[in-house]
């Protein structure tokens, strides 16, 4: 009897440390992947002229032509570097080809821009197998078996904005919330950083939030019905310029004169800007944090060591610097915070 | 009565056929040849093409493409035609990989209940096109908005995770040969021999040929082309589950482009859109010039337009030199 006692004891506590484990596990694996701990890239010195290839998902956007510009000119900077680019046209499993054929023509570093996170978690993580070493650069993926990861994070743009709105509605009156593509990873995280700042106000109200898919048309059409809706609103956060710039035109249709409101650093919505006197902001998700990537991948060719995340700075726009922004010759849709020079302008 | 008609039916049956093997011989010729002007022109441009590594890749890589387009083959030769081929991939790999989750045990179910959903697809897809006369390219135009939205209703992004064994579907290796490869050759082969050694692939062909004579011969035409669509839809969500392995996940997008790649290889491959004529041997071959096409491609750093200005041609350029000869 006592002997099955003591078997029993000890299989409870047995199961107990195993529970404890298994949460603590569980916990680790929560906590947020995102460290900026120093990489030895020693192992990955190798010696000039280098072969790099580029997975690009796409190029589909004038964000993503801006972004692709400003890693070829980059590279141009260094002869030794022998770029190879594959595009997937926003095909996941195109691109896990893509990158097969990148490693078969034996490349030194992969770069990668991924289309969706998940779906490129396993060729990633093989290619870092081959002992190549591999740099992610806007999308992330679903593991941290890469070198380095280099994107603007886009929470921190929301919260940006969303700051900008409170200090000029004076931490209080009503706010509506354009967001893109429900869903989409870059629109989810703008709203969430937006409404972790107005959540620390309790005298601004959140009316609405409306999706509108990175459209003008769309973000008209919320806006004009928004408008119908609400008899005040003080403030409009706009995740992105697309959807700003069509609220601004509701606006102006329903005449009622355009509260304080957010965008980011798209030609069409600074010519608005300027034109009808808003009071705005714009804060970029820079294209330029492709520079920076291609930095990352010189550098882990050279040895020296990198940060296993980076966190490009955004650029917050405020009137002061519209006219160094702005470009009235410029087409609407061109992303203004960029170090293009003018033969690398699409 | 009905027996003659009977007679005088077999015997139209029997004499188009033997018309169309002839025709349908030279057909597959071209695309083969096609095939070898693809693999010479690798040779010849890049170095690394012929190196044992990239052809594994080009292998299978075209194994998706592959399995898809072989469905779609049925179809087509019954003179139907599958639109929702695409977003069915894009289903069933979201399905299989949310309800794997990670999970060893969940590897059977998953499995099973997405082959369920591909089943009812397809009886839906056959049900509409054969019982109830609807176009083919209507109901499966209907079909692909309405998977694509039952995908985005189930998840928004990507989802899910597969398992380390469940990834040897597409990563395993039989000796030097990956498995896929091996599994997809063995399933082709099959197709080959229920198109060509059964009487199932024989009424399948007087179905495509003409439906009326087919239907007075005694065939079942119905069933037949009710069969393909099921077929199809089969070899869909084999494509799906293929994918979700190679990617670890599932996606909405998963499946966009292959809707189309699936008809061009099946056109490229010989087999005529009025059904009736061609057969997987051409498709397969056009199956290799698309995979190795896109690999050439990338070798050489082709920009991504490029491919598809090329598919195009070739589509255009196979098509043509069918119409030369006949």
């Amino acid at each position: 009897m006592s002997e099955a006692r003591k078997i029993l004891k000890v299989l409870m506590v047995a199961l107990c440390v195993g529970a404890l484990i298994w949460q603590c596990s569980m916990a680790l694996a929560a906590e947020p992947r995102y460290e900026f701990i120093e990489v030895d890239t020693t192992q990955y010195k190798t010696p000039p002229p280098w072969r790099i290839g580029f997975a690009n998902a796409s190029i589909s956007n004038a964000w993503r032509v801006f972004f692709f510009q400003e890693i070829k000119q980059e590279f141009a900077r260094f002869p030794e570097v022998e770029l190879l680019v594959t595009d997937a046209m926003d095909s996941p499993s195109k691109q896990v080809s893509d990158v097969e054929d990148l490693v078969a023509r034996g490349i030194d570093l992969l770069l990668i821009s991924p289309c969706t996170a998940k779906p490129l978690t396993p060729i990633v993580e093989r290619v870092m197998d081959m002992g190549i070493p591999v740099v992610v650069v806007d999308r992330g993926i679903d593991s941290d078996k890469y070198i380095s990861f280099v994107h603007s994070s886009h929470y921190e743009m929301g919260k940006a904005q969303a700051t900008w709105l409170v200090e000029q509605l004076g931490g209080k009156g009503n706010v509506v919330l354009l967001g893109g593509i429900a869903g989409a990873t870059p629109a989810e995280e703008r709203i969430d950083g937006a409404m972790f700042v107005f959540n620390q106000y309790p005298d601004i109200k959140v009316l609405a939030t409306r999706y509108c898919d990175w459209s003008p048309v769309k973000g008209k059409r919320e806006m004009a019905d928004l408008l119908v809706r609400f008899p005040r609103i003080d403030g409009v956060w706009s995740g992105s310029a697309l959807q700003g710039s069509g609220a601004v035109e509701a606006f102006v249709d329903a005449r009622i004169p355009v509260p304080p409101i957010t965008g980011e650093d798209m030609n069409r919505f600074f010519k608005q800007w300027k034109t009808m006197r808003l009071t705005a902001v714009a804060v970029s998700n820079p294209v330029w944090q492709g520079a920076i990537a291609a930095r990352i991948c010189i550098s882990i060719l050279q040895g020296v060591p990198v940060s296993h995340y980076i966190d490009v700075g955004r650029t917050i726009i405020t009137e002061r610097e519209l006219d160094k922004y702005l470009d009235a010759e410029a087409p609407d849709d061109w992303f203004m915070d960029n170090y293009l020079r003018k033969e690398w302008l699409p | 009565m009905q027996g003659k008609i009977e007679v005088i039916g077999k015997k139209m049956f029997y004499s188009l056929n033997l018309k169309t093997l002839e025709e349908t011989k030279a057909r597959q010729t071209v695309a083969w040849l096609l095939l070898l002007a693809t693999v010479v022109a690798g040779i010849i441009t890049s170095p690394t093409f012929s190196r044992s590594h990239n052809i594994i890749n080009v292998l299978r890589q075209a194994v998706a493409l592959g399995l898809v387009g072989m469905g779609q083959t049925f179809v087509i030769l019954a003179g139907g035609i599958d639109l929702s081929v695409g977003s069915t991939i894009s289903l069933t790999s979201c399905l299989s990989a949310g309800i794997m989750a990670g999970r060893g045990e969940m590897v059977i179910p998953a499995i099973l209940i997405t082959f369920a959903v591909g089943i009812c697809i397809g009886a839906a897809n056959g049900f509409a096109v054969s019982y109830l006369k609807v176009p083919p390219l209507i109901t499966t135009l209907g079909m692909m908005t309405i998977i694509q939205g039952m995908t985005l209703l189930y998840t928004r992004g990507p989802v899910g995770r597969i398992t380390r064994g469940y990834a040897y579907f597409s990563e395993g290796y039989i000796g030097p040969v990956p498995f896929p490869v091996i599994f997809f050759a063995i399933l082709f082969a099959l197709g080959i021999f229920v198109l060509s050694r059964t009487t199932f692939g024989r009424h399948l062909y007087a179905t495509g040929e003409s439906e009326d004579i087919a239907h007075q011969s005694g065939i079942k035409t119905r069933l037949v082309i009710f069969m393909t669509y099921i077929i199809c839809s089969l070899s869909a969500t084999l494509s799906g589950l293929f994918l979700a392995s190679r990617c670890g996940s599932g996606d909405p997008l998963m499946g966009v482009g292959y809707d189309f790649d699936s008809i061009t290889v099946v056109l490229i491959g010989g087999t005529t859109l009025a059904g009736g004529r061609g057969g997987l041997s051409g498709t397969l071959a056009a199956i290799f010039i698309m995979s190795i096409l896109n690999n050439i491609l990338n070798l050489l750093g082709v920009f991504a337009f490029w491919q598809w200005i090329v598919k195009g041609l070739i589509l255009i350029i196979a098509l043509s030199t069918y119409r030369i000869k006949y």
